[in-house]
């Protein structure tokens, strides 16, 4: 059956720059804002949106991204026709390969999206954490009969030589794009979502394939090769809180700005929940000795010592006397008596033994402590 | 191995408890934070590997048809196996409260048709972690007809009013049921084990019978014909028949001890979970000796309280020793003290309530104080 809209996710990344927090985790897998994990946004902007037919493409790590999406229920994407559907690289006719870049992993996967069949194919990062209702981009798209459409974000203009900079006409048709500019004319970056007519993608696609000097990117590539050919981009403006999670400090910052009063992400919005693989835990305990300040604690938490500013994932463990501020505690890690914990990231299973002493509170780095890490008490870790 | 049919008999008197039921039975009466009373008797089910569980409801069944979804929060939304809902079919007299033989008669056909060669029946506010397979080992270890389950307490404890007891002769066989009043220090967990060949058996004998007949009557008249074993669980109980047990039990879950008691890595309670956010503590939130669900947001003080999912505590409210129950707030300056509050209701600004241990104050759902 014909689909209108198809959404890709692309969650195959290396997760290169959080290597320290976990070397074997696929980028989209790792926990944020205590109970979630990255993919859950993005998977949670199409279940609300009204999308239910998802692939998504997976190469670096994809075990625990694998079994943490199953067949999709918690997004209630377990669909009769369409769901969710993981799109590893698979061996065809002519031999298999990786996936080269974000265009070729969606080139490889042709057969899939002409199975589904779409008018639309919408083309997600799995990595991004932001609420957006991908419906109004559709509209707007249909509205300008947009062939590709590309969601931008105003950033500081001092940042924006970070990002793709679109610069577009007043009825938002884009006329240029920057790719990462010395000198951006503009504050109009790209988030890396955007919404093709798959006749005209797939058509562009075919031809970047041919191409051996190119590197397969939708942003190098795909995008440039459009606007070159006279295809009529627009550009759609969203607004609110978006963030890219790809370093330790902006993993850390991420979790810090959900703690912020009136945070834009809101995760309490019950208009656009965030959906995910919730934890079989009973309530968290506080118990009468401790202090929680102006933090986020989930299920099976057990609170014993002071934890202030602080994100904690489900089953964490505070001992008696531990202190713990501007930290990010991944699942069911254990802290035990008197240890002290400023601006860090702990991650998951981690047991960390009396009267250690992690992080500097006055510095302006981020104390990373791996997975499954085992501190011998009275370790002084920065 | 999957020999047991599971049975949950919801046969629960609730005239102690009717705040609380209005709406519900006493099995979807939420408990610990985030589950319902029923979840503990299906955890048990399927934590004991028996994945086919007959459920006898009485009225008043849509929250727990809600709740239920199909079994799937306990892994028996299956294809052969899994949960069934038997709800009671018109009750022609309708001023009469029917027995639970008469209830389960009503669909005899289909624990007829099932292969399980045994049966365990069980209520739901009996709230314990029992593994039932361990009950059959001693059933057929003591070749017992029928095993009947109880918990040994002191005898000066203060809990299981109403309930009954079984006295148990020197070997260890059930020799009588004890009615309520008359306490004595065997409570009878209302669980029972046989061969369901049995148990039709005992149902199809009291066809002629009057229509509100009990099952466990129905058993003990056989105390001197069958064996009757007593088995003895010896793990955490209590009984949700009252306010005042709901009230007291709920806030001894605030200790370390009867938590570890009640929930344990190896047993895990499974309960249908909604999609909360973690819980929320603001700046000048103080919250003490208390268990929270997810979604909550604190900006007042709290202590020794049981609360659940989204639960709103506006700055400069005090909460102490009451139980909040799913999308409850608590306004700027209101004072609670002893209160349970039901499902979305909220106390006004200032408002000051307070109740005592053993008479709470009761809020109902959706109310407005």
């Amino acid at each position: 059956m014909a689909k209108e809209v198809l959404a890709l996710i692309l969650a195959g990344g290396q997760s290169t720059r959080l290597g320290t927090l976990n070397k074997k985790l696929a980028k989209p897998a790792f926990t944020f804002g205590g109970k979630y994990r990255i993919i859950d946004f993005t998977l949670s902007n199409c279940a609300n949106s009204d999308i239910n037919t998802v692939g998504v493409l997976t190469q670096f790590e994809p075990l625990v991204l694998n079994s943490y999406i199953g067949i999709g229920r918690p997004w209630d994407l377990d669909r009769k026709d369409g769901g969710v559907n993981i799109l590893p690289p698979y061996l065809k006719e002519k031999g298999g390969e990786w996936y080269k870049g974000t265009a070729n992993a969606v080139y490889q996967n042709m057969d899939y999206i002409d199975m589904q069949n779409p008018k639309y194919v919408l083309v997600l990062s799995g990595d991004h954490i932001y609420k957006m209702d991908y419906a109004k981009m559709i509209d707007f798209h249909k509205e300008k009969e947009s062939e590709a459409t590309i969601t931008v974000i105003k950033v500081p203009l001092k940042e924006a030589s970070r990002f793709g900079i679109m610069n577009t006409r007043e009825d938002n048709s884009i006329y240029e794009f920057d790719e990462k500019p010395e000198q951006p004319k503009n504050d109009l970056a790209s988030m890396g979502v955007y919404l093709f007519n798959w006749e005209i993608l797939k058509k562009y696609l075919a031809e970047d394939d041919k191409n051996k000097s190119s590197s397969h990117d939708f942003g190098k590539n795909i995008i440039p090769a459009m606007l070159g050919a006279g295809v009529k981009l627009y550009a759609y403006p969203f607004k609110g809180y978006w963030k890219d999670v790809g370093t330790i400090e902006s993993l850390w910052q991420a979790n810090m700005d959900l703690l912020k009063i009136d945070n834009e992400l809101n995760l309490f919005d019950k208009d656009w929940k965030i959906y995910s693989v919730n934890p079989l835990q009973p309530p968290q305990y506080v118990s009468r000795e401790s202090k929680v300040v102006n933090s986020m604690i989930s299920e099976g938490c057990k609170i014993f010592g002071t934890v202030v500013n602080s994100v904690l994932s489900p089953g964490v463990q505070i001992g008696k006397g531990v202190y713990v501020s501007d930290t990010v505690i991944m699942r069911n890690a254990i802290i035990r008596e008197n240890t002290i914990i400023h601006r860090s990231i702990i991650g998951s299973r981690c047991e960390i033994n009396e009267e250690c002493s992690i992080g500097k509170e006055d510095s302006s780095n981020i104390t990373v402590v791996p997975y499954d890490y085992f501190m011998e008490g009275g370790t002084v870790y920065e | 191995m999957n020999n047991i049919l599971g049975v949950i008999n919801l046969n629960e008197k609730e005239d102690k408890i009717h705040e609380l039921t209005y709406n519900r039975p006493i099995a979807s009466i939420p408990f610990a934070g985030r589950y319902r009373i029923i979840d503990f008797a299906l955890s048990n089910m399927v934590n004991s590997k028996i994945d086919k569980v007959f459920m006898f409801t009485r009225n008043k069944y849509r929250s727990l048809v809600d709740h239920i979804e199909h079994g799937r929060p306990w892994d028996l939304d299956r294809k052969n196996e899994g949960l069934f809902m038997f709800n009671p079919l018109i009750n022609y007299y309708s001023n009469v409260r029917r027995g639970d033989m008469d209830i389960i008669r009503d669909y005899l056909d289909y624990i007829f048709y099932t292969k399980e060669e045994y049966i365990i029946i069980c209520p739901s506010n009996m709230i314990c972690t029992i593994n039932f397979r361990d009950v059959l080992k001693k059933h057929l270890e003591k070749k017992a007809d029928i095993t009947v389950v109880y918990k040994n307490i002191k005898e000066s404890d203060e809990m299981f009013e109403d309930c009954d007891s079984i006295a148990i002769d020197e070997d260890g066989m059930a020799i009588d049921l004890i009615r309520k009043k008359k306490r004595h220090n065997n409570v009878f967990m209302e669980t029972f084990l046989m061969k369901r060949k049995l148990f039709i058996d005992l149902l199809n004998k009291k066809i002629l019978g009057a229509d509100h007949d009990l099952f466990k009557d129905t058993v003990f008249e056989l105390k001197n014909n069958k064996n009757i074993y007593a088995y003895e669980y010896k793990g955490y109980l209590v009984c949700i028949n009252s306010i005042k047990e709901y009230f007291g039990r709920s806030l001894d879950l605030l200790s370390e001890d009867t938590m570890n008691n009640l929930f344990h890595q190896t047993w895990p309670i499974f309960t249908k979970v909604k999609d909360e956010p973690p819980t929320k503590y603001q700046k000048n939130a103080v919250v003490e000796n208390c268990l929270l669900a997810g979604g909550c947001c604190i900006e007042g003080e709290v202590y020794d309280s049981v609360f659940f999912r989204r639960v709103n505590i506006h700055d400069t409210a005090s909460v102490k020793s009451c139980i909040l129950m799913q999308n409850t707030t608590v306004e700027q300056g209101a004072v609670l003290e002893y209160a349970i509050l039901d499902k979305n209701s909220r106390v006004s600004k200032n408002m000051v309530l307070k109740g005592t241990m053993d008479n709470p104050i009761v809020i109902e759902k959706g109310q407005v104080i």
